[in-house]
């Protein structure tokens, strides 16, 4: 059901192939990870000079504010590696056979490890920052599991996609953008109130949900909203089963497409 | 039953004349109405057979017959266009040695990736660690990172690794020319173990006399057909008459 059966069936190479992907990543050495690290935390200061220095914004701890933004955006943002897992792959799909979904849960696992690494920095920045850590920090793997199973759903369709399209590579680079600027990452969200047209773009974004309850998690110490778990829930099991369902339909022609 | 039977099996091909591999070439095509033309391209038609228990099943012909194609179909990793396919018990295709190698990990987790590719449980892998090493003969290179082995090291890893495999059907594409004289005669033996294990084996080959000595029945296909299917040394003929009239057509020409 779900095809949780086939991870679990398969797990020793799910496992061996996230393995080679964080190595080949992070090139072997915890110095790698930490390199990789520096590109968020570089952004997360531009934008911070930016909006504090030029635009002069005036939102509680906006260090914090952005940093608990952009760390949790970045496993949203991994899909643009996720896309290449089963391509990538092509001369072991031609050769032997293994459920083609083995591929894309190996990245998505690789992208999670990577997001918990990172979001123990998180943790720690949040203490440095002044964010206010209660008890609701123990809720963050079961929205870190959630967000795991919608990048696994959206991963499943691009990844099948990208198989027969190799430009899709450039139209999912430029979504990324705007989905990146589509949820309330470097802005708040009060900003945009109910009569805005661009609430409802702020509401179909899954990632405007898990980025404001992470805020709630990791910065306010206080209960996430329940209309955001709503949203989370309800984004994730349809990304989930209707990007399984997709693959499942182009995966029999991957074979002879790769 | 027998642990592989085909039955009526083809292979369609439908081959773009000119490939449109971009989402913006599709919805350009759509837009100024051009149609994609296809070549269409039958693999295989019609193949039956049965592969029986402890039977060795030599497949032989010439490049681009459908020898490939039909080793994929039985391994499941093509889908045959109509007919039907069965297959008892674990398959594990030989298509070439090695798939799934990363340059970067050291040799030893490359054994550990490669088995579980070929479906092995990390315990059996650990059990049988020494002896992949031993007859690979690689005992002091197993920490280095695989791109800096040699290509003879990379197959004698692969090959070793290969041959700790638990197949009830064993799918085996020409893989067998690996390493120096010594190290062929090391493989040629592992393969006598695998017949003993195995159900039942299926072996391409372009060489006639591979085929003669290793195999109990062997199909010889032409142009996606079954030419012949029965003694490998009555097949074997066919074949060479076979190879004889296309060289004389070829010269008639």
């Amino acid at each position: 059901m779900f095809s949780l059966r086939t991870y679990w069936n398969y797990r020793e190479l799910i496992w061996n192939l996230a393995a080679a992907d964080l190595k080949n990543r992070y090139k072997n050495s915890a110095l790698g990870f930490l390199w990789s690290f520096m590109s968020p935390l570089l952004m997360s200061l531009v934008l911070i000079f930016v909006f504090m220095q030029v635009f002069k914004f005036t939102i509680d701890n906006y260090p914090l504010y952005i940093i608990s933004g952009i760390i949790p955006w970045r496993f949203f943002g991994y899909t643009a590696n996720t896309m290449h897992s089963v391509k990538l792959y092509s001369s072991l799909i031609r050769k032997i056979y293994f459920p083609r979904q083995v591929l894309v849960f190996s990245a998505c696992l690789s992208a999670l490890i990577s997001t918990s690494i990172e979001f123990v920095l998180l943790l720690l920045i949040s203490i440095v920052l002044g964010g206010n850590i209660t008890a609701w920090i123990l809720l963050v793997p079961v929205f870190l599991a959630a967000q795991f199973f919608l990048v696994l759903g959206i991963s499943y369709v691009i990844a099948a996609l990208f198989v027969f399209y190799r430009d899709l590579q450039h139209i999912w680079e430029v979504f990324l953008q705007v989905a990146f600027y589509a949820a309330p990452i470097i802005y708040p969200a009060t900003l945009i109130t109910q009569s805005s047209p661009y609430y409802l773009v702020l509401l179909a974004n899954p990632m405007s949900h898990f980025i404001i309850t992470y805020r709630h998690l990791f910065m306010y110490g206080d209960a996430p909203a329940l209309g955001s778990i709503i949203g989370i829930a309800a984004f994730t099991v349809f990304a989930y089963v209707a990007g399984l369902l997709v693959f499942k339909k182009f995966e029999p022609r991957f074979a002879e497409e790769v | 039953m027998n642990p592989i039977e085909l039955r009526r099996v083809s292979k369609h091909f439908r081959l773009p004349h000119e490939k449109r591999t971009t989402l913006f070439s599709v919805v350009g095509g759509l837009l100024l109405g051009k149609h994609q033309s296809f070549e269409d391209f039958w693999a295989l038609r019609d193949i039956s057979f049965a592969v029986e228990e402890g039977e060795v099943l030599g497949v032989v012909g010439r490049n681009g017959s459908g020898k490939s194609t039909l080793l994929r179909i039985i391994g499941n990793i093509y889908q045959p266009t109509s007919g039907t396919v069965s297959v008892r018990g674990r398959i594990i295709p030989f298509i070439e040695l090695g798939v799934g190698f990363q340059e970067e990990l050291s040799g030893r987790e490359n054994v550990y990736l490669y088995g579980s590719i070929l479906g092995l449980p990390k315990r059996t892998i650990d059990v049988k660690y020494n002896e992949i090493v031993e007859f690979a003969e690689l005992t002091d290179f197993m920490d280095l990172p695989l791109k800096d082995y040699s290509s003879g090291m990379n197959m004698r890893l692969a090959f070793a690794t290969a041959t700790i495999a638990e197949p009830d059907v064993l799918l085996i594409d020409e893989v067998l020319a690996v390493g120096d004289a010594e190290f062929q005669k090391k493989c040629l033996d592992k393969m006598e173990d695998f017949r003993r294990r195995s159900r039942a084996i299926v072996f391409v080959s372009h060489d006639a006399a591979q085929v003669g000595k290793l195999c109990s029945s062997a199909l010889l296909l032409s142009h996606g057909k079954a030419h012949a299917l029965g003694e490998p040394s009555e097949v074997l003929k066919e074949y060479e008459s076979l190879l004889k009239n296309e060289e004389a057509q070829h010269a008639g020409k």
